[in-house]
């Protein structure tokens, strides 16, 4: 007697496939490796709003993210067969996405060149919105604007998204000396420009209740 | 430990990084997900059927193997140095301050042949090098700058407040820091400048002299008749690797590009990067790819990126009727992609260069619906008042005025909305 005619009276419930988790980096880059369908649309899920992020924040405020993010897994999905450590999965993407960050502020600093344009984001305030913020964050892209691609990355890895500086030194492909180095002349100039930048001042004098160059 | 200075400098840009935390995260929602997942395994399956079809895509994976290897893992192999320079009649101090050792102003001699003479009594420092170039501040006084064309060569120069980004030229500048005024003077080649009353950067091209005055709010770009009037570069491409123009900015042909003699033969569709060669100012190399594959080809057929660099490429070169059939391409084959909007705003400057103001509107138009917060949303508003005021339809145009003012009160066009509204 098999095992259906035993359940007979149960409810039957068609078998789905269960999509696999991937739990870690290192299962998940394998199973890249392997070519396995379902691991490209995890990392996808898993990464992607990292991927927006780290693009939206070096290009600042106004740009459309979502080309480059295409761009970017495309790289990086063509690049597979060459992620030796399946565990470097992350640091990997992230090296990618740099890449083609620094290319879209290449292409951008041409056309600037070329055809300078406007790139004023609407200054009238939304509803709740505070328009000395917006103002200031427009300010201070204006600043990393002057920064070159690799300088402007650079900063934005390390002081806005956060990552820790080997994470940096990795996506740049530069020794952590280096990194620490370029940092911190980074950091120095950024902050000359800050001060230069009276509206700037003023907006953080108000914040702070205290003067940036006191 | 830290230094009060340094702790406040932390705590400033702190404070502008949170800010940049909050406000720039990913609002990509679960519909904008699943499509954005959906574009992408179309264009997998598509690179997928194309590496089926040639067995060329294997060199380029090979590539692109070897371009992460360099650029993204580069720790594996290193990167190419910066360029290297020297200082003559000078010193560089270690936060990179150029220190006059005579009368005469330092010259700095790169590697890579550019220089930079700092006048008598000026004041700068080189803030940082890369393989692509430099980047340099002049503080005070002036200096005659004059950088070699080279595919991605990327230099800045800042003076004052101002930025001067540059590819391939030379010009002297100078900044008056008591005076607040700054003067550019091109001898040949192509500068961007952004600035105070420059925040959406002023082209200022070979023979032409830019003057800033801070305080009154001048700005002046002029033909230079001191300096560069008899043209420094005559017959000779020009630094962007184009034939000399004429008096009209017509680019002649006389002289081709070496760029052009390395796109001759043929090469699989797949493997064009027009973004890159963009990036490198080969315009010329673009288009001549562009017609070695014929024209209509290029546009039905190259990727939504290459065809915005052909688009781009044929605009700065003036070839207008391509631009425009690139244009026009983007909006049908990518609609609702970004590029499709703003070839949108392209197409209406094209027809607002040939005079064609009606439809230069209507495009203005097309882009302001399709974009209302996009990139040219100022200038597209801007554009489209002072096109209508040239249309004669005064009080449309005044109507357009009123909105800049609301929605971009220190845009680039708050000046002109105001006086076409005080003009009554």
């Amino acid at each position: 007697m098999n095992r259906a005619k035993m359940d007979l009276g149960a409810q039957v419930v068609p078998l789905q496939r269960v999509p696999p988790s991937y739990e870690s980096d290192a299962e998940l880059g394998a199973a890249l490796i392997r070519g396995e369908a379902a691991a490209a649309h995890q990392v996808w899920k898993r990464y992607g709003p990292l991927v927006r992020r780290i693009i939206k924040r070096t290009l600042g405020p106004g740009y459309e993210v979502d080309d480059y993010a295409q761009d970017a897994f495309l790289r990086f999905f063509t690049m597979v067969p060459s992620l030796q450590e399946p565990k470097a999965l992350r640091n990997f993407l992230i090296a990618v996405t740099t890449n083609v960050v620094r290319d879209a502020l290449k292409y951008r600093w041409v056309r600037r060149i070329m055809q300078p344009l406007s790139r004023e984001v609407s200054e009238k305030p939304a509803p709740g919105d505070d328009a000395s913020e917006r103002e200031a964050l427009r300010r201070f892209y204006m600043i990393l604007d002057r920064l070159s691609a690799d300088d402007r990355t650079a900063y934005v890895l390390r002081f806005i998204e956060e990552m820790d500086l080997t994470e940096v030194a990795e996506a740049l492909g530069c020794s952590l000396a280096t990194v620490k180095r370029r940092l911190s002349a980074i950091h120095k100039r950024i902050f000359k420009m800050v001060e230069r930048d009276p509206a700037l001042v003023e907006y953080l004098t108000t914040r702070n209740g205290r003067s940036p160059d006191a | 430990m830290p230094s009060r200075k340094h702790l406040e400098a932390d705590a400033a840009l702190a404070e502008l990084a949170r800010l940049a935390r909050r406000d720039l995260v990913d609002t990509a929602g679960p519909s904008e997900d699943a499509r954005g997942w959906a574009e992408l395994r179309e264009s997998l399956a598509r690179n997928q059927n194309r590496s089926r079809r040639s067995t060329m895509t294997w060199i380029f994976a090979a590539a692109a193997i070897v371009a992460v290897l360099v650029g993204g893992m580069g720790v594996l192999i290193g990167r190419p140095k910066p360029i290297e320079y020297t200082v003559e009649a000078g010193t560089i101090d270690e936060g990179g301050y150029v220190r006059a050792t005579g009368a005469a102003g330092p010259t700095i001699h790169f590697s890579e042949g550019s220089q930079v003479g700092f006048l008598p009594s000026s004041r700068g420092r080189i803030n940082s090098t890369s393989r692509d170039g430099a980047q340099l501040t002049v503080e005070d006084g002036g200096a005659e700058v004059s950088i070699v064309h080279r595919p991605r060569a990327e230099w800045l120069v800042d003076v004052g407040p101002f930025a001067i980004a540059v590819i391939g030229t030379s010009f002297k500048v100078q900044w008056s820091s008591a005076e607040e005024v700054l003067e550019v003077r091109m001898h040949a080649g192509i500068v961007g400048v952004r600035g105070p009353l420059a925040a959406g950067g002023i082209t200022v091209k070979a023979g032409q002299r830019l003057l800033v005055r801070v305080r009154s709010g001048e700005v002046r770009l002029d033909p230079d008749r001191g300096e560069a009037a008899g043209g420094v570069q005559d017959d000779e491409t020009d630094d962007l690797g184009r034939g000399p123009s004429n008096d009209d900015g017509v680019i002649t042909n006389a002289t081709r590009p070496q760029a052009d003699r390395r796109a001759t033969g043929s090469r699989p569709l797949e493997a064009r990067n027009w973004t890159k060669l963009l990036t490198s100012g080969e315009f010329r190399s673009i288009l001549s790819q562009a017609e070695q594959m014929s024209i209509e080809s290029a546009l039905t057929t190259t990727s939504k990126q290459d065809l915005a660099a052909l688009a781009d490429a044929a605009r700065y070169l003036r070839r207008t009727d391509i631009a425009e059939r690139a244009l026009t391409a983007e909006r049908q084959r990518f609609k609702g992609s970004l590029q499709a909007k703003e070839a949108a705003f392209f197409l209406g400057r094209l027809a607002e260069d040939a005079s064609r103001l009606r439809d230069a509107v209507s495009w203005y138009d097309t882009y302001l619906s399709e974009a209302p917060n996009g990139s040219y949303a100022s200038e597209g508003l801007g554009r489209k008042m002072v096109a209508i005021q040239k249309m004669g339809v005064t009080e449309t145009a005044r109507q357009v005025a009123r909105q800049y003012l609301d929605r971009f009160p220190r845009g680039a066009y708050a000046v002109a909305a105001t006086q076409l509204l005080d003009s009554r």
